[in-house]
């Protein structure tokens, strides 16, 4: 433990401070050693230190007690979930004991195959993390940072849920004109054997198309897309916005290249928060609305934090865990 | 720095996504009491508290081969769990029950009858001025002073920047040491009189 300047600290600087709280709530050896030692050598800021420590504990809450027949149920809820999903163990068994095994085991199977509803897969990527994956039907999706994608049951109409971005390359098979269908928030988009790019971090849709062909539904309007379109749905004033664009840019973020077109510090922000876990803080609020124009590519967070540095030539400072503070110079 | 079974807890997590059943059970046994506490002060249905960590538990259980690694377990379902116990209260909005009981704090019977009279007057200026305090400001506290979060965590569950955590926290007490200096001594004095 480091001694940070305590001597100036006042009774709420202590209160909101993790160590001093550690001590009082969850006193120990060593933070015991520490705090006494201190106050021997800051007796003047004693009467703070005693204060600040009553007032800690005077925190008290009412626990609320799980009720014991509620805990129970709710257990065994969960344990004979678990029972249905018991891994097979691998063993060397005599072959007639093992040929008797596999078919009581193949019908325990069938048994509970039939009993228990499969879970339909949520694929999720952490921050910075793109995922690609190979969906039943063999589309391919890149799956951007941060976002999740719930599959439907693949059986009948393919359906897959979207919370973030992801990159579609959808397989059309004659054999099966079964539609593929993108629900975003309330937006719904059906493919017919396409690439296209969709995002909804921040709450409204934003489509681009690569190539083929795509219809946004909602409720029962719908709304045919050609390559080249990008269309956003605002959700809250519930109307669209089209503009013709070059879809690869929308892309590029799956070959890890990052392009702002005159995007407001801001949204530029939003973005990066979303990539690398990220939080931009800009000092004042004029910085935040300046539009920042770049292509990067391989970027990684030092990359763009660099480039948005030089763009406005600013003084970039860390704050607390991963929060980074742009001061105008 | 926070909660000593930090570490167990990741890899109580670990061995959890992995398949071992023995951990699932140890997670249950460690947080469903705890969260059964935070949700009883959010919302006042016992029941939809209940439906919510069988819910979580299960889907932690069904999905645990596409979960990743977390850092701090606790927080991880502490927030979890706040978001779709909101969602689903927002969704089963019957008629207006009684309201839930909030994070207000509390004098216990056992403080009661070990405190001095002026303690106890000094205490329940504390409890009044705190419960005074917006709602968000007292789920923040009890976060950080009774689940022992930090303050990347609190942001996390309750969806805020870190920052304004800090500062929820930090004006809280500032306010609180204002009143505190307002409050007189003879208050404290009267109190053993009346008795």
């Amino acid at each position: 433990m480091e001694w940070k300047d305590y001597a100036e600290y006042r009774q709420e600087d202590f209160l909101t401070d993790d160590y001093f709280s550690e001590w009082v709530l969850r006193p120990n050896k060593e933070n015991n050693a520490f705090w006494e030692e201190w106050q021997q050598l800051y007796p003047s800021r004693q009467p703070i230190i005693t204060e600040a420590r009553k007032i800690l504990l005077s925190l008290e809450y009412t626990r609320e007690e799980m009720p014991a027949e509620s805990y129970d149920r709710i257990w065994s809820v969960i344990a004979e979930e678990m029972e249905t999903a018991v891994p097979v163990k691998k063993r060397r068994w005599p072959l007639a004991l093992a040929a008797a095994m596999v078919t009581g085991m193949v019908a325990v199977a069938a048994f509970w195959l039939l009993r228990s509803k499969p879970v339909p897969p949520v694929y999720t990527s952490q921050f910075g993390e793109n995922r690609t994956l190979v969906l039943p039907d063999s589309s391919k999706v890149i799956l951007g940072p941060h976002s999740s994608l719930r599959l439907g049951d693949f059986k009948g109409v393919r359906e897959v849920w979207l919370e973030g971005e992801a990159y579609f390359n959808v397989q059309h098979t004659a054999v099966s004109a079964q539609p593929f269908i993108v629900h975003s928030r309330s937006l719904d988009i059906e493919v017919l054997g396409t690439t296209f790019n969709v995002k909804n971090y921040t709450g409204n849709t934003q489509v681009v198309l690569s190539s083929g062909k795509i219809a946004l539904r909602r409720q029962d309007e719908r709304l045919i897309m050609k390559p080249g379109d990008l269309v956003e749905y605002k959700e809250k004033e519930e109307k669209y916005l089209r503009k013709e664009v070059k879809p690869e840019r929308y892309a590029s973020w799956v070959e890890g290249t990052l392009v702002f077109e005159d995007t407001p510090l801001e949204t530029v922000a939003a973005e990066v928060y979303h990539q690398f876990g990220i939080r931009l803080v800009f000092r004042d609020s004029s910085l935040a609305k300046e539009k920042f124009s770049a292509t990067l590519t391989s970027a990684d967070q030092a990359v763009v934090l660099a480039a948005i540095k030089e763009a406005f030539s600013l003084e970039l400072t860390q704050g607390a865990d991963s929060t980074y503070i742009f001061t105008r110079k | 720095m926070y909660a000593t079974s930090f570490h167990d807890d990741a890899s109580e997590w670990q061995a959890f996504i992995t398949g071992s059943q023995a951990s699932c059970g140890t997670l249950y046994a460690r947080y469903a009491p705890q969260l059964y506490n935070y949700g009883c002060k959010l919302h006042a249905d016992r029941s939809l508290i209940e439906d919510c960590i069988q819910q979580l538990f299960l889907y932690l259980l069904t999905h645990r081969s596409h979960l990743s690694a977390v850092q701090n377990v606790k927080a991880y379902l502490v927030k979890a769990f706040r978001r779709d116990l909101l969602r689903m209260a927002a969704e089963n909005r019957k008629q207006q029950e009684f309201p839930a009981e909030g994070f207000d704090i509390t004098i216990s019977p056992e403080t009661q009858l070990i405190s001095d009279e002026s303690t106890l007057a000094r205490r329940r200026k504390v409890a009044e001025e705190i419960n005074a305090l917006p709602p968000r400001m007292k789920e923040v506290l009890f976060l950080r002073f009774y689940e022992n979060l930090s303050f990347e965590d609190i942001a996390a569950v309750m969806n805020i920047h870190q920052k304004s955590v800090y500062k929820m926290v930090y004006k809280a007490f500032d306010k609180l040491r204002h009143r505190l200096i307002d409050f007189p001594l003879w208050l404290a004095m009267g109190w053993l009189l009346w008795k």
